[in-house]
């Protein structure tokens, strides 16, 4: 019976301190994740900016050819 | 000793218990970032592909934009000449006034072709990546096949003088039409001298 519960013992601890290295990968793991996340959220805030760029650009386009016609009549 | 065992058991599984709660609880994070990652990415490649036809659209607008002022400001520039101008596919029409017809039969400029011919050579110049069809008319008076040899030697003779001023040879296109394009009443003799005449095609 000794030798059971001695035998059952290691077991459970062995399995217990291989937890602390699992959540150790886990941990580096949500690390990484969430520096993807943030560096998407500074690629979505580029792109936001260069839209908003683009939709000037475009607006200031039209004024001039707009400019443009008026002249001409 | 048993009971001591016993205890470290409890204690050593009770422990294995807890860490696994934790890992399950990490594991959730995990796959919640994951999907959010992945939406994200979704979002960025929508939102790329916006700004790539926003750029392909503005590159389009602005060549035409360009196209567009410089359309018209030649037109300007030609309207200038006296001619009767028309814009065509990629090009101008310019119609020379009455005062510049061709006499009967003969393919001589006169002095207000001469000056209007200038005035159409300084735009030319002003606009050297332009090329030039010039189609020489007829009245309806006489043979076709003299026409025809009639208009082209008209036609010859305006890019003599635009060459004589300037103007590249590479640039310049004749043909004749003889009579088969009139634009007035060959019945009249008013109509008939309109139709002695050349048209300029500016072509860009």
């Amino acid at each position: 019976m000794k030798k059971i519960l001695l035998g059952l013992l290691i077991v459970v601890a062995l399995s217990a301190c291989s937890s602390p290295e699992k959540k150790m990968d886990m941990q580096m793991e949500v690390r990484t994740l969430n520096e993807t996340i943030s560096t998407q959220k500074s690629d979505y805030e580029m792109f936001k900016a260069e839209a908003k760029e683009l939709e000037d650009q475009m607006h200031q386009l039209r004024k001039q050819i707009d400019d443009a016609r008026d002249e001409k009549r | 000793m048993k009971k001591i065992l016993l205890g470290l058991l409890i204690v050593a599984a009770l422990s294995a218990c807890s860490s696994s709660e934790k890992n399950m609880d990490m594991s959730t994070q995990i796959q919640t970032l994951n999907e959010t990652v992945e939406m994200n990415k979704k979002i960025l490649a929508e939102i790329k592909s916006i700004n790539e036809t926003s750029r392909e659209e503005l590159a389009a607008c602005e060549k035409g934009a360009v196209m567009m002022i410089e359309e018209m400001k030649m037109l300007e520039a030609f309207q200038g000449t006296g001619a009767t101008v028309k814009t065509v596919d990629n090009g101008l029409h310019l119609t020379l006034p009455i005062g510049t017809s061709f006499p009967s039969g003969k393919a001589m400029l006169n002095e207000k072709m001469e000056m209007l011919l200038d005035t159409i050579t300084t735009s030319l110049m002003a606009y050297p990546q332009t090329n030039v069809m010039i189609k020489g008319n007829a009245d309806i008076t006489g043979p076709e096949e003299f026409n025809q040899k009639l208009s082209e030697e008209r036609a010859m003779a305006v890019s003599t003088y635009l060459i004589d001023k300037g103007v590249d040879s590479s640039r310049i296109e004749t043909m004749g039409v003889g009579s088969t394009n009139p634009i007035n009443d060959n019945k009249t003799q008013e109509g008939r001298m309109a139709n002695r005449r050349v048209d300029l095609i500016i072509e860009y």
